[in-house]
């Protein structure tokens, strides 16, 4: 070998070893007749942990265990037979563990043989294809077990679906493979869907939102919202996100705008209008009726608390301000106050207004109130008009007891001078009619003492007139003493009275009571009542033979039932009502004499008691009254 | 009877003319010979007050009217009992009315007895008779 020669191959040699030096995979040379270490580069000292020095010429046995255990001679025999192995295997040193793959070959080099081996640190790249594995595995647990619909879409077709999304449409999961996206869409927002599914070009960054009816198996259709996103996929445009079922969101949102419907028509029914107000910046938001009250454009409208305050009656507002104040500050646990407010026009209308803080902060100041404004113009006009009436009522009202308590007094004194100024001059009459035929007798033939008679017997008439007048007048003005009356007690009073005359007439006078009836009325009521009656029956039946007469009385529910029966001359039931008329007479006076007030007086006395009467009759059969009293 | 008594008049105080025509008439019938004052109105009714107090012999009985012009019986009745001289003097109601009210209010003003006038002339010489019968023979007056 030439000099020249030589000296080039030493760089090139020299320049080899660098390179093998620079290299991060380990280098090992070992003759295989002894399992000496012949050469080993930087990265196999790191491996071996020794110095070159120490390494190079020692047994390889040394610094590795498994080929101790194997025993060289049989590592070089199996190197042989398969000429190169490749291996991965754990490896201890100062990094750790390290996990490093290994590949042997044979060699021949000159007379020997050598084993090479080549060490490769393949730690880092088997943890990552560890973690790859892993996390996809994740991702697909995560997909295959969303409870939200997962897809991916690319042409038009479905090349994706979760089950959960399968699901939700109907199909097997298989089923839902290439499935055409049109298959799966309401007919009219299948153009929306698929304008999403071919973005241009500049669109590509864009997120996907939307909601749209989807198409189930069965035919049926149901709300789904979706967030999407676009891929490369191949070099092609698709696709993918998340499908959600929002069928129960859809009816939350569907009742809650009826009923924020509902409210907002009620309101407007009631003529209500809503306020929102910032207590803060005394700025408030209200609705549209809120504005056309007070007659201003809602689109154009703005309400504060100092506009509100302006076009509040002054009255009012002395009244409202400390209320508002107060409730805001917490001192009154309500707001409903009633104030009028000038309008646009520049009339007053009556507002009710209700108001509750819904928002403090941490010190307890109040920062915002909800509250509905009504206009109550109407009810108030009513009111007032109401007011008025009852005033004009109770004027009216004092204005007739007067009348009727001057009335009254007049009745008095008219009663009075009956009584008093009426009966004197017939007394005088009657006196000196007296006194004439008593004193003159000698001088007076039978005629003038007819004439006389005549004379005293129309003084009479007149004087029992007027006793019956003042009777009834004292029925209707006495006070009534309602009190539990034992009737037949009384009736054994008025049979006892009126003895003498039913004896001379030879008539009967039957009672047929129930025993220890008694009815509730006042005890001169009844007394006048029943007298009068019998009076009428006897004077009625004084021509029968003979005169029978009939107490009688059962208590019906609530009430007694009382009667009197006659078999007297009776009457035509068409003159029923005039028989209880004042000065009403059926017969002729000279028949039957009589003042025709003593009905009028019964009936009314048992109008006063609270009870009533009525009489049934036939001419020539005799006749009843009924009576009817509480019990 | 004492005859002391024979000579204490009858007060009778009635506005109407007939009335006290006829009440005396009746008074002359039964042979009453009590001297029968009248007075026609609640003036000369009251004007007895002081006469009595000078020592004038008082009625053995007052009938009085309760309408009379100026001052009422009522009145009359009221100032009597208010007196000292005739608070126990026997007065007798007698009007011509019933009224409820005009009773209570006489027995208030502690009338002893209230007699309604009849019409009938022949019933008013009974109370007349009733009336000297009880009031100037039977019943015994105070001093």
């Amino acid at each position: 070998m030439k000099r020249a020669q030589q000296d080039q191959y030493k760089v090139s040699l020299s320049l080899l070893r660098d390179l093998l030096d620079q290299s991060g995979d380990a280098f090992i040379a070992v003759r295989a007749q002894d399992g000496r270490i012949t050469y080993a580069n930087e990265q196999a000292c790191l491996y071996l942990d020794a110095p070159r020095e120490t390494l190079t010429g020692q047994p390889i046995i040394n610094f590795v265990e498994a080929l101790q255990k194997a025993g060289w001679p049989s590592v070089v025999e199996e190197c042989r037979r398969v000429k190169r192995t490749v291996f991965e295997t754990g490896l201890a040193n100062r990094d750790g563990e390290r996990l490093i793959e290994v590949s042997i070959c044979s060699i021949e080099s000159g007379n020997d043989d050598y084993l090479v081996a080549t060490v490769r640190d393949i730690t880092d790249r088997k943890w990552t294809e560890s973690v790859l594995v892993n996390s996809e595995h994740r991702f697909r647990i995560l997909v295959e077990h969303s409870l939200v619909g997962v897809y991916l879409i690319q042409h038009g077709n479905m090349i994706y679906a979760n089950p959960h999304l399968a699901q939700l449409f109907g199909y097997e999961n298989e089923a839902m493979m290439n499935k055409p996206v049109a298959e799966l869409v309401h007919p009219d927002d299948l153009a929306e869907v698929m304008a999403t599914l071919y973005p241009r070009e500049s669109e590509y960054s864009l997120k996907i939102r939307y909601e749209f009816r989807a198409r189930h198996k069965n035919g049926s259709f149901f709300p789904v919202e979706i967030y999407g996103s676009y891929i490369d996929l191949d070099g092609e445009p698709a696709t993918i996100g998340t499908l959600l079922d929002i069928t129960e969101r859809k009816k939350v949102e569907i009742a809650l705008r009826e009923s924020e419907e509902r409210l907002r028509l009620t309101l407007k029914a009631a003529q209500q209008g809503w306020y929102d107000l910032n207590i803060k910046t005394g700025e408030a938001k209200v609705s549209a009726e809120y504005a056309d009250i007070l007659g201003y454009q809602p689109e154009t409208f703005t309400e504060n608390v100092e506009s509100w305050l302006a076009r509040m009656h002054p009255e009012d507002r002395e009244v409202v301000m400390p209320l508002f104040q107060a409730y805001i500050e917490g001192k009154i646990p309500e707001y409903r106050v009633e104030f009028r407010q000038q309008t646009r026009s520049g009339h007053w209308k009556w507002i009710l207004s209700i108001g509750s803080i819904v928002e403090r902060n941490e010190q307890g100041e109040a920062l915002r109130m909800l509250g509905t404004h009504r206009d109550i113009t109407q009810r108030k006009k009513a009111e007032q008009a109401v007011r008025k009436l009852n005033e004009e009522l109770e004027a009216r009202v004092l204005e007739r007891t007067q009348q009727l308590q001057a009335a009254n007094q007049e009745l008095e004194t008219f009663t009075y001078t009956v009584s008093h100024d009426l009966k004197a001059p017939l007394r005088g009459i009657d006196g000196y009619s007296r006194l004439l035929q008593e004193d003159c007798k000698d001088n007076l033939d039978s005629e003038c003492n007819l004439f006389i008679d005549n004379i005293r017997r129309g003084v009479r008439q007149m004087s029992e007139l007027i006793e019956d007048l003042l009777a009834y007048s004292r029925v209707e003005r006495r006070a009534l003493k309602l009190v539990q009356i034992q009737v037949a007690k009384l009736i054994e009073h008025v049979k006892l009275e009126k003895k003498e005359e039913l004896e001379a007439l030879g008539a009967a006078f039957t009672v047929n009571l129930p025993e220890g009836l008694t009815v509730k009325a006042d005890f001169n009521g009844l007394m006048m009542v029943m007298r009068n009656l019998v009076d009428n029956a006897v004077k009625f039946s004084r021509d029968s033979k003979p005169p029978i007469l009939d107490v009688g009385g059962r208590v019906e529910g609530q009430s007694c039932l009382l009667w009197v029966r006659d078999n007297g001359i009776g009457f035509d039931m068409k003159f029923h009502d005039r028989i209880f008329d004042i000065f009403q007479h059926l017969e002729r006076a000279e028949d039957y004499p009589g003042t025709g007030i003593g009905l009028t007086i019964v009936r009314k006395a048992m109008q006063r008691m609270g009870g009533r009467i009525w009489a049934e009759s036939v001419p020539g059969q005799g006749a009843t009254f009924y009576l009817v009293l509480p019990l | 009877m004492k005859t002391g008594e024979l000579s204490r008049p009858i007060l009778l105080v009635e506005d109407n003319q007939m009335d006290v025509d006829l009440t005396l008439r009746a008074f002359a019938r039964r042979k009453l010979i009590n001297p029968v004052e009248i007075a026609r109105d609640g003036e000369e009714a009251l004007a007895w007050i002081p006469r009595w107090e000078a020592g004038e012999p008082l009625p053995l009985v007052v009938l009085l009217d309760l309408k009379l012009p100026r001052i009422d019986g009522l009145e009359v009745l009221r100032q009597y009992r208010a007196a000292r001289v005739s608070r126990t003097l026997p007065v007798v109601v007698l009007t011509s009315s019933k009224e409820d009210k005009d009773i209570v209010a006489a027995y208030g003003y502690h009338a002893n007895s209230y007699i309604v006038k009849p019409v009938d002339f022949d019933k008013f010489m009974e109370v007349a008779t009733q009336i000297e019968l009880y009031w100037c023979l039977l019943n015994q007056p105070p001093r």
